[in-house]
């Protein structure tokens, strides 16, 4: 009798699709993707951009899951896949745009299709860090929730560290001036 | 309060309401797991509250790529399809293995990927253990060799762990002797109990 | 349509229609394709006729390759075995007197012939 895999936990699926294991590999598709993705729209400010990075770091993961050390942090290990992709991502963009201007607020029609959120609370979040301008919200994602270092966003963007730590300390200043937590 | 309140607490912050710390610091500080413990820090009330907010924005920015996650995750089942349907069956096959032909130009081969599957379905019948990795050592790729095959499985509380090892290795046995012409010397179980960590390893039965 | 493009495509035909085969691949790695125009598509390959991979030899003798999914309700072996004659007999009514310098058959997947639970995926069926 064929068992549901959807009831194994990370640690046996990764261990299953790094041994070639399709079904295994769907089950940890369908449960981080969706998370992937989400972190990825915030790092890179669009959808399309975003599913194109997840969908590459998947199929990536899928040759590469044997490498893997610990399998019960395969979901990290996904989600730092996704961090470096995007970088890659923002540093091309940055290479190939002829004016910098890192400060500039965030395009007012940047997230069409967003969906009405039903907290209140989150939605505060959700439209203040859409207004980030772009750099900033790149550094805040990629250290508050991607958990890269200062030093790792700054050699793989290619900027001074002080910069991206310039970035990070407006970041924090409008959020936490924005989500009014003082009250 | 109104903004101006807000503005001047907020310049306030980097002074005397932070004693001295910067935000920047704090949130550094925090990424340290507050070690070592910084006394001036934790005696602050402001830097206490300033700690507080920092925290609890990395909680809600969780929260919210989850929420959105969700909301979004019907949508999300397209592309992962797509994803799915083009993951190489290639990346696991792993070496040739063969079959024999009366005819010499006739080449019969199956993968050792599509092999490991079969005895991971065999391991995986038995009731109570999930398998975790798979390996085929030895020659395979050559007719008669000598093959030993290698199984980690998990299994459930309370199990007879020997039993199962051995109800695993008799099914592997008649499943590669079904679907492959492999010179299966022996097949190494070890079991690891899930719940106690309790290890049954080949040379225990 | 060029001989060998024919005999391809007669041969894909046999070889999906042999007893305990469900999938033939493509001919070659199945190869990561363009994301964007595959998810558009939907699926990968169903509809290309011609998956066996055909060659000739500087004799013109024939070269005959493909890979194939089977069902673990049969022994592959006997699978593999029907396959190869399936070819074989395609061979001698098309290709009558032509030198045959190798048939290569590979399995890269045996399905579960009764699956529970989660369906498979990522695989093409063949009609």
């Amino acid at each position: 009798m064929k068992r549901s895999l959807e009831v194994l936990p990370d640690g046996i699926l990764a261990e299953r699709a790094a041994d070639g294991d399709a079904t295994a590999f769907e089950v940890l598709v369908f449960r981080h993707g969706s998370l992937m993705r989400a972190y990825a729209v915030r790092v890179l400010g669009n959808q399309s951009e975003a599913e194109d990075v997840v969908q590459d770091v998947l199929i990536q993961a899928w040759g590469q899951l044997d490498r893997l050390n610990d399998p019960n942090a395969v979901k990290s290990w996904l989600m730092r896949m996704v961090s470096n992709r995007a970088i890659d991502r923002i540093r091309r963009r940055r290479e190939h745009s002829e004016i910098e201007d890192w400060n500039a607020p965030a395009p007012s029609h940047q997230s069409p299709e967003r969906v009405v959120e039903v907290r209140m609370q989150m939605s505060a979040l959700a439209s203040v860090l859409d207004r980030l301008p772009a750099m900033q919200r790149e550094c805040w994602m990629l250290k508050e929730t991607g958990g890269l270092s200062y030093v790792e966003i700054a050699e793989s963007l290619g900027v001074p560290t002080s910069t991206v730590r310039g970035q990070l300390a407006r970041a924090r200043q409008t959020v936490l001036r924005e989500m009014e937590v003082w009250r | 309060m109104n903004d101006d309140d807000h503005e001047s607490m907020l310049d306030g912050l980097a002074g005397a309401d932070l004693d001295g710390h910067t935000i920047d610091e704090l949130s550094d500080y925090l990424d340290s797991g507050r070690e070592p413990l910084d006394p001036g820090i934790e005696a602050s009330p402001g830097c206490q509250l300033a700690l507080d907010a920092l925290l609890r924005l990395r909680t809600q920015t969780w929260a919210l790529l989850k929420s959105e996650a969700a909301t979004h995750s019907e949508q999300d089942r397209s592309w992962m399809h797509a994803v799915l349907q083009n993951i190489s069956l290639e990346a696991h096959a792993g070496r040739d293995i063969p079959l024999r032909h009366p005819d010499p130009e006739v080449h019969l081969r199956i993968t050792e990927g599509s092999v490991r599957t079969l005895i991971r379905g065999v391991g995986d019948s038995v009731g109570g253990v999930i398998v975790g990795r798979v390996r085929l050592d030895g020659d395979v790729t050559t007719l008669d060799a000598p093959i030993t095959v290698a199984i980690t499985a998990s299994a459930a509380f309370g199990n007879n762990l020997e039993r199962l090892s051995q109800l695993i290795r008799d099914r592997v046995v008649a499943e590669l002797a079904t679907h492959t012409e492999l010179n299966v010397v022996a097949v190494d179980v070890t079991i690891i109990d899930i719940h106690t960590q309790r290890v049954a390893r080949p040379e225990d039965s | 349509m060029d001989t060998d493009a024919a005999l391809s495509q007669q041969l894909t035909a046999v070889v999906a229609a042999t007893p305990g085969v469900t999938t033939v691949y493509a001919s070659g790695s199945p190869i990561r394709a363009v994301l964007r125009t595959v998810a558009d598509a939907v699926g990968r390959d169903d509809d290309e006729p011609t998956k066996v991979a055909v060659g000739r030899g500087a004799d013109g003798a024939l070269t005959i390759g493909v890979t194939i999914g089977v069902t673990d309700g049969a022994p592959v072996p006997a699978t593999l075995r029907l396959v190869g004659d399936a070819i074989r007999g395609v061979l001698a009514t098309s290709m009558e007197g032509i030198p045959i310098h190798e048939i290569d058959v590979r399995v890269c997947r045996i399905e579960d012939a009764a699956p529970l639970g989660m369906p498979l995926t990522g695989a093409a069926t063949t009609p």
